[in-house]
């Protein structure tokens, strides 16, 4: 008979199996299938960074890699599941500014600590951008800063609410020419897009959002690109200048994408992230696929992770006093 | 250029790309049909699949399912009065009523020839207008919105049912219940009591899946409904209807067809809210309004025309100005963007044999789509068939994993199950269940473009001095004020009211 020979190789496997895992002192990771949380909707910058590396690490891990998007709530109930995961590195968080950094400045009574959370890696970032309706009589951002120096009370700008990577970008650039936030006019949209309709239409002074958003209607014509609220140009606009060399030295919002997980995740897990993350991040079909949808790679380990948040985190703090 | 739009449309008919389109419009005339289920969870599914096929498969079958629950959502609102969409839901007033005078054929025949009328024009109006529109959409600032949006209100007074006051209060009511969460304009929490899951809000597809499907099965559980479907189908060409009736319903199409695909142009206006205002329209320009809800083909022709022609009408902000008008096409956005296509004016120039392919393809969609609803409506009609008692657990099944798919987390089938039990009594009670959903579709709009207008107003008169917003504005009091005289003057008015607004 063909089928003995199957099933005995299939008891004597169990049989290995059973004997391998109470002698190993580490389960195998992964083994299990892994859901990365993203707490915004499908499409977003924060989803399609993460579906990029998850896809790569099911490549690579032959496990089922899922993202679950599970938005609403300032990030809040989607963070809160994955500080509250057993961490088995099955439930890992895809990490960026509004559910790290900004978190605790925005939401006052989080049933967690940001700090807490298990720091992997930064995988990628896009700055946020200003932009001008093209018949604005500001050509760069220093008519922007003279026309919100002289009259902070009719300064119409967009924000998408609450405390976003869009907001603390233009309060920075409240603080650098000395105006108080709270003054301007802020004109609250539901999303990015809807910021660059209005920018294209000139119903608002200023605009702000990612390369992404504005860049059909900036090729259109409608838009004209002022400042990169980053360390460095974007490579799309090389013309456009960054902030710093504006004159406006803190105006640098990085909206990054990376990975956290659950408190206490054990170190062979973590290391098996950022060791899986960096190889991924090199990866020059990786970066294609991240320029495709507006990021740009940007690889920052454990370490260098919880160094940025905890500087973003203070400058959230000095923002929102 | 010329030459794109030939090879664009001679490379949809390719097999592989018509294999594209019928699947996708299979796969969404099923997530029509299944209440709950809508297209973004369906494409919010199919999104990772995106990245494995090429470019213009993968757009091809996301379109598909986006218009094809706009057909199919009709089917289950005709035959059993549970929408399978939102936007279907006006639909199944005289939908409905068809299917109990035994005309169900006729409902689902008008229904498909009229969403196919759209869906052709619309596809028409995409290739025509597409590449040269980019400046009406940033015509409309917040003061524009905020008139719209007013006006869209003033049709919760002729959908307020018996009573003007306890209408009017469930359209309030359903604006307040959109206010639970998060405060969009600082972030602040409003009624979420301190509960984690609170400040998420209600989600407007557990809360239709409870007020729509949960409370219909319930409903119809306790009056010991054998059978939903009530008449024969015939067969499918006897479904076309005929003469006079046939005029009628064609009429209605186009007039649905034409207000579904301007309003559609704009963002915040979705296919259930145009539905919803193409019937308003009917019923106001009907010589026989009081006949509304008693199986008006018009009834059925433009709200289905309307919210198949807002479906495709959104492909002109999406493609030519990368503006999504609404959450399924967000995810269309998404899908574009991941395989390296940036919408906008260019998209029709750089990209144009793959814009003109995906063009081409919706004809060959619509098509597929009109076989799919015509000659095989009786294939979904069986499943009208199937008895209730095993039918209402397979569609509180459906309606839990609906609830539970947008945002994957167990409060929202908590909350479709309690709004199952409050749509229950609001028909025990014989409440209308429109103003409510009308409140929580225009609240958050409303509360929206208001701030936003103060916030770039100087003053009042900056926002209803402007032409638009003033005219629209005027309008809304004008036909609240004319739809409340006409009440009181008319007994059998009120009586349409109470009758097209209590669904069962």
């Amino acid at each position: 008979m063909h089928s003995r020979a199957p099933i005995a190789a299939g008891i004597a496997l169990s049989l290995g199996l059973a004997f391998a895992l109470p002698a190993g002192a580490q389960e195998k990771y992964p083994s299990k299938p892994i859901d990365l949380l993203v707490p915004f909707a499908p499409g977003a910058s924060t989803d399609t960074g993460g579906r990029i590396i998850a896809q790569a690490l099911e490549a690579r891990w032959k496990v089922p890699v899922r993202v679950v998007n599970k938005p609403g709530g300032n990030t809040v109930p989607a963070v809160s599941e994955v500080m509250t995961a057993k961490p088995d590195g099955t439930t890992i968080l895809v990490d960026g500014m509004p559910q790290s950094s900004m978190l605790d400045t925005v939401v006052k009574t989080l049933p967690f600590k940001v700090e807490d959370r298990t720091f992997l890696a930064v995988t990628s970032y896009t700055p946020i951008m200003m932009f001008v309706p093209a018949d604005s009589p500001f050509k760069t951002v220093k008519d922007a800063a003279e026309s919100l120096k002289k009259d902070p009370g009719s300064f119409t700008w967009t924000s998408i609410g609450g405390a976003s990577g869009l907001d603390m970008a233009f309060r920075q650039f409240c603080r650098d020419n000395g105006i108080d936030v709270k003054k301007t006019r802020t004109v609250v949209t539901k999303g990015g897009s809807e910021a660059v309709t209005l920018a294209s239409g000139g119903h608002v002074m200023l605009g702000l959002g990612t390369y992404t958003g504005a860049a059909a209607s900036l090729s259109a014509g409608k838009l004209r690109m002022i400042a990169v609220a980053a360390q460095e140009r974007w490579p799309t606009i090389p013309e456009t200048p960054t902030g710093k060399e504006m004159g406006f030295p803190s105006l640098n919002v990085e909206f990054w994408v990376g990975f956290s997980g659950p408190p206490k995740l054990p170190a062979h897990i973590v290391e098996t992230w950022t060791k899986a993350l960096a190889e991924i991040v090199a990866d020059p079909a990786t970066k294609e696929k991240m320029a495709k949808v507006g990021l740009k790679d940007l690889y920052e380990d454990a370490a260098t992770m919880q160094k940025r948040v905890a500087r973003e985190r203070r400058d959230t703090q000095d923002l929102y006093k | 250029m010329d030459a794109a739009i030939v090879a664009g449309l001679a490379n949809a008919l390719t097999p592989a790309n018509m294999l594209f389109a019928l699947t996708g419009c299979l796969l969404g005339t099923l997530v029509g049909i299944l209440p709950g289920l809508g297209p973004a969870s369906a494409m919010a599914i199919l999104l990772p699949l995106a990245v494995h096929l090429p470019p213009e498969g993968s757009i091809i079958i996301m379109a598909g399912i986006y218009y094809g629950a706009m057909y199919g959502g009709s089917t289950t609102a005709i035959l059993m009065n549970i929408p399978g969409e939102v936007s279907s839901v006006i639909t199944a007033i005289d939908g409905f009523a068809m299917t109990k005078a035994g005309r169900a054929g006729e409902a689902l025949g008008i229904a498909a020839i009229g969403s196919f009328m759209a869906g052709i024009a619309g596809t028409l109006a995409i290739a025509l207008i597409g590449p040269r529109l980019a400046d009406l959409a940033l015509k409309f600032g917040p003061p524009e919105y905020l008139g719209l949006v007013i006006f869209s209100m003033s049709t919760l007074v002729s959908f307020a049912g018996s009573s003007l006051v306890a209408g009017i209060a469930l359209g309030i009511l359903g604006m307040w219940i959109a206010t639970v969460g998060t405060d969009p304009l600082t972030g602040t929490q409003r009624l979420s009591l301190g509960s984690i899951q609170l400040m998420k809000g209600f989600d407007i597809v557990p809360v239709l899946v409870g007020l729509f499907g949960i409370a219909e099965v319930l409903t119809s559980l306790q009056q010991k409904v054998a059978r939903i479907h009530m008449g024969p189908l015939g067969s499918w060409l006897s479904m076309i209807p005929r003469g006079a009736e046939m005029a009628r319903g064609l009429a209605a199409s186009v007039r649905g067809t034409v207000l579904g695909f301007v309003m559609g142009l704009l963002p915040g206006m979705l296919p259930a809210l145009t539905a919803y205002l193409a019937y308003d329209v009917e019923k106001r320009i009907s010589a026989t309004p009081e006949r509304f809800g008693t199986g008006m083909i018009e009834g059925v022709a433009s709200p289905e025309a309307a919210n198949n022609a807002t479906a495709m009408a959104g492909f002109i902000p999406l493609l030519s100005l990368g503006i999504p008008t609404s959450p399924a096409l967000a995810i269309l956005f998404g899908t574009l963007l991941i395989n390296g296509l940036t919408p906008g004016p260019l998209l029709f120039q750089a990209q144009a044999q793959l814009t003109w392919t995906v063009i081409g393809s919706m004809l060959v969609a619509n098509a597929a789509l009109l076989i799919l609803n015509l000659p095989l409506v009786g294939l979904w009609a069986r499943l009208a068939q199937v008895p209730y008692s095993v039918l209402g657990p397979v569609v509180l099944v459906i309606c839990v994993i609906g609830a539970y798919s947008p945002r994957n987390t167990m409060f929202d089938v908590w909350v479709a199950i309690a709004f199952g039990l409050i749509g229950y009594f609001m028909r025990r009670l014989n409440l209308p269940l429109a103003p409510l959903v009308l409140g929580l579709l225009l609240g958050p709009l409303f509360e929206q473009s208001l701030r936003q207008s103060i916030a770039v107003a100087a003053s009042p008169l900056d926002i209803i001095g402007r032409p638009i917003p003033a005219t629209l504005m005027a309008a809304a009091i004008l036909v609240m004020g004319a739809t409340v005289v006409v009440r009181r003057r008319s007994s059998a008015v009120g009586q349409l009211i109470k009758d097209s607004t209590n669904e069962t």
